[in-house]
């Protein structure tokens, strides 16, 4: 066999792989919400799901989320990995602890945040013992949306700051140390440094962080179902409505598309905005 | 006089400077610490709810240490359905580890050892998995499974999975292959080993602890997966399926211990894969 | 016999040609060093000798063997790498075995051969360690005697010496001299050093962007550069060339340029007939002698005086290239004999 077909033996089962279950159900997700049961082409499903009265809540409760949650998990990240890179002693234990809800799903999180959020929950016990409240009082319920919203918000930022941190992290050791030398010797005090070494050099781990970030918020679904529950619709939430309580492929194509079309806005976006040319990397 | 005086004052700057950075070092260790019981302190609440009985779950007021009452525990292993998902998650999780690690090493290995015409494409079309919401997927994969005979099964859903993982599997072994000198490889072919002993006998034993790294990470990807698992699966539903689609039916003990067992495997994994994060991450970020 | 017969291999990665047009005859048990700068080519004929890189066109004989297709585990050969690629996962004792287990050597064989490299190469106390317990020259070690234990027809070192620091590399250069001499292999060794080239050679090919200049023993291609190009690569400061205009006396026909070394000229103070009236730009000592940067009708170049003679910057001295030593070469750069 000739040495020049190795490397594509090697990657055919991948190649394969990804054309039936990425490529295919990708042009599938398009033609199931452009076309009716029957094969016809139609905007049908569109209709049906912007006319849903749940549309317009769901879509703005998703990108409010995101604009809420993504800049402040930005800031918390980016100041935790500079901790981290400033730390000697125990920096593998810290950074373990901090990364550990990297390994936790929506579902758990939203579990753990019940627990201490639920009507007889810790919060509820804590604020009782201090004497703030007289017993057991329900905040998640759908007379308080902007409680609902804000348990999902910490939920969120307890959960998926880890994977910011750990890109960050990997991103700020990618920086030399000389670098920080020189703009020390010219006179940059730890702020100017940050402002004009670390933030610039670390661009493009930024663009990669936020990017994915925001696109896992764009898919927030099991936290929201528990914490908020139909009280709060979110896109990805009516998107498994539609699909499994109403049984309309569709209609539930059609979110995805519209799930889909925002993630690429906004990629594009980030690509735009954070671009740096590749002769100015490191 | 004038001298005595300069060192006086040089000694308040001195000592001035030592304050300064003493309250930074208390900042930073104090926020070091809020940080560390921000993370912890609701995984311990939780670990308090899993291990009390299902009274105190649902009483009024709570107690911040647990009671290691381990009713709620069984209770949840008891009650309908609960083994059954367990049982669906690990299969689940064990194919989607073996599809995307069996898949993914040797298109890895490609990346790392060799040039060819398009590898540019193919690592974009890897790196493009990642700009969409793969979850989304499983929609129009229901259509089709249910036509192909692959609806509701493990099976299905790990091929689902396996497709979130095999684009991590891809670059994490690519980098691991890359973090092992090609020259090692060349010397054993040099002292009488074909391509195949040479991988097997120098660069598996190395890449070893590396693979079972990214095999535990797609482990944990299929393990936490909620979105697919439960528009794909209805009789043999997944752990998180499962939790999911009872929310609303099921006791409050019931969502506890369903937590607890669901973090436990991913934060013993995430320890044993911790050397890893950042190798894994740094090149796949790239 | 192991002779190493390489008959015009070519070789381009792309649109680079690293190889053009390469001969080259081995003898049986010499040792053969491939001189020149990175991008030379040194490396990649050393690969394709080892069968690690195959050629595009040509033939590789090892022997009476054609092995130009061969995979690297039929050439009977054996590789010493600049990084050393000591097995990290395996012992002292195991890395030095492995090429003889591949080849099912029993296993009283495998031990003599292990405990008789390891004690040439001073390691023998060290067989049960890994790789990570040892020094880079240690590794060194490991790797020299990795490759001997197999007893190949034919050992390749790829700049083995390049790794280590200027001090251990002396040592280790003498060491290999005295082992691989007793060993009476058939070596080809890669290296950018040309001093290490000058002390290990039996015979220097020195190679120029994908070509051999030339390939002779070491004296000979330290006195008679068949190039120019050989000739400002060999020495410190290499030779000079000049434009012989000014000459007086018999210019062979066709010769463009004078090469003379910079210790191969007669030194005056004063004007002397035949002499060339020089302008000292800059005078370095260096202990032995004192090394010269002069100017003579706007040509640059080198001298080496003895350190008796006392000049500074500004001065003139007067020069007379000793006339055995001046080598004529022409407008192509090469020699005219």
């Amino acid at each position: 066999m000739n040495i020049k077909s190795y490397p594509y033996i090697l990657i055919a089962p991948s190649i394969l792989f990804l054309l039936a279950f990425f490529v295919y159900p990708f042009i599938e997700v398009f033609s199931q919400a452009f076309t009716t049961s029957n094969g016809e082409i139609t905007l049908k499903n569109f209709d049906t799901i912007f006319n849903d009265f749940n549309f317009l809540p769901s879509l703005k409760n998703t990108l409010l989320l995101a604009l809420v949650v993504v800049p402040v998990q930005l800031c918390m990240a980016i100041g935790m990995s500079l901790m981290i890179s400033k730390m000697k002693k125990g920096r593998d234990t810290v950074l373990y602890i901090w990364t550990i809800p990297l390994g936790i799903s929506d579902l758990a999180a939203g579990i753990i945040w019940l627990a201490l959020l639920d009507q007889n929950g810790f919060l509820n016990s804590f604020l009782f013992s201090v004497g703030i409240i007289d017993g057991p009082e329900s905040w998640l319920n759908y007379n308080n949306p902007v409680a609902i919203f804000a348990a999902i918000v910490f939920a969120e930022i307890w959960r998926a700051t880890a994977i910011l941190l750990v890109i960050l992290v990997s991103g700020i050791g990618l920086i030399p140390k000389e670098y920080y030398e020189a703009a020390e010797i010219f006179g940059a005090n730890a702020w100017v440094r940050l402002w004009k070494v670390t933030l610039p050099l670390l661009r493009p781990s930024l663009q990669t962080a936020l990017i994915l970030r925001t696109l896992l918020a764009f898919e927030v679904f099991a936290v929201v179902m528990i914490l908020g529950g139909t009280n709060m619709p979110v896109l990805m939430g009516e998107a498994f409505n539609w699909a499994f309580s109403y049984r309309d492929a569709g209609a539930a194509a059609a979110y995805a598309v519209v799930i889909l079309g925002l993630s690429v806005a906004f990629t594009l976006f980030y690509l735009k905005v954070l671009h740096v040319p590749k002769e100015a990397q490191i | 006089m004038s001298n005595l005086n300069q060192d006086v004052s040089l000694e308040q700057e001195i000592q001035a400077a030592d304050n300064k950075n003493k309250v930074w070092k208390w900042l930073f260790i104090s926020s070091a610490a809020f940080m560390i019981s921000w993370i912890l302190f609701p995984i311990y609440l939780l670990i308090v709810s899993a291990l009390s009985s299902a009274e105190v779950v649902n009483g009024w007021p709570k107690a911040f240490v647990p009671e290691f009452d381990m009713e709620t525990l069984q209770f949840f292993m008891n009650y309908y359905g609960v083994l059954g998902a367990l049982k669906n998650s690990l299969i689940a999780a064990v194919f989607t580890m073996v599809i995307s690690i069996g898949l993914g090493t040797p298109a890895g290995y490609a990346l790392a050892r060799f040039e060819f015409r398009g590898k540019e494409t193919f690592r974009m079309m890897i790196l493009l998995t990642r700009a969409f919401p793969m979850p989304l997927l499983a929609l129009p994969l229901a259509v089709i499974f249910i036509n192909v005979g692959l609806d509701d099964t493990l099976f299905g859903l790990s091929l689902v999975h396996a497709a979130l993982a095999l684009p991590f599997a891809v670059l994490i072994t690519s980098s691991l292959f890359l973090g092992i000198p090609v020259e090692l490889e060349e010397a054993a072919w040099v002292l009488g080993c074909n391509r195949w002993q040479a991988f097997m006998k120098v660069v598996m034993p190395l890449a070893l602890p590396g693979l079972t790294a990214s095999a535990v990470f797609a482990f944990v990807i299929s393990w936490n997966e909620v979105f697919a698992a439960a528009v794909l699966t209805i009789n043999n539903q997944t752990l998180t399926a499962f939790l999911v689609q009872s929310l609303s039916s099921s006791p409050a003990e019931v969502k506890f211990a369903g937590g607890l067992i669901l973090i436990m495997p991913a934060i013993l994994f995430l320890f044993v894969v911790r050397k890893y994060l950042f190798s894994m991450w740094g090149i796949a970020n790239r | 016999m192991t002779t190493i017969s390489i008959e015009n291999v070519k070789k381009s990665f792309g649109d680079a040609h690293i190889l053009k047009s390469v001969s080259l005859d081995i003898k049986h048990q010499e040792f053969t060093v491939l001189l020149g700068p990175s991008g030379c080519g040194k490396s990649t004929l050393l690969r394709i000798i080892a069968g690690l890189e195959t050629q595009d066109t040509g033939v590789i004989k090892i022997g009476d063997r054609t092995v130009s297709h061969l995979p690297p585990k039929e050439r009977n050969v054996a590789m010493v790498f600049q990084n050393y690629a000591v097995f990290p996962h395996m012992t002292v004792f195991e890395n030095i075995a492995f090429g003889l287990r591949m080849k099912k050597a029993p296993e009283q064989k495998i031990k003599e051969n292990v405990e008789r490299t390891a004690t040439l190469m001073h390691i023998d106390h060290l067989l049960h360690r890994y790789s990570g317990q040892l020094s880079g020259g240690q590794r060194q070690r490991v790797a020299v005697a990795r490759a001997l234990a197999v007893e190949p027809d034919v050992l390749l070192m790829d700049e083995p010496l390049s790794n280590l620091d200027a001090l251990l590399r002396l040592q280790m250069r003498a060491e290999l001299k005295a082992v691989l001499e007793a060993s009476k292999t058939t070596t080809v060794y890669v290296t950018h050093d040309q001093v290490e080239a000058m002390s290990l050679a039996d015979r220097i090919a020195v190679m120029n962007a994908g070509r051999i200049d030339q390939y002779d023993l070491p004296d000979e291609i330290y006195n008679n550069p068949a190039t120019e190009y050989v000739g400002s690569f060999i020495g410190n400061p290499p030779m000079n060339f000049i434009s012989p205009t000014f000459q007086r006396g018999d210019i062979p026909e066709g010769a463009t340029q004078l090469g003379i070394r910079p210790e191969d000229f007669d030194v005056s103070t004063e004007a002397r007939e035949d002499y060339w009236p020089i302008t000292i730009l800059t005078r370095e000592r260096l202990g032995s002698h004192q090394q010269l940067s002069a100017e003579l009708n706007g040509q640059l170049f080198r001298v080496n005086i003895a350190n008796e003679i006392d000049v500074s910057s500004g001065n003139t001295l007067y020069l007379k290239p000793k006339d055995d030593k001046k080598r004529w070469y022409s407008e192509s750069g090469k020699i005219i004999l």
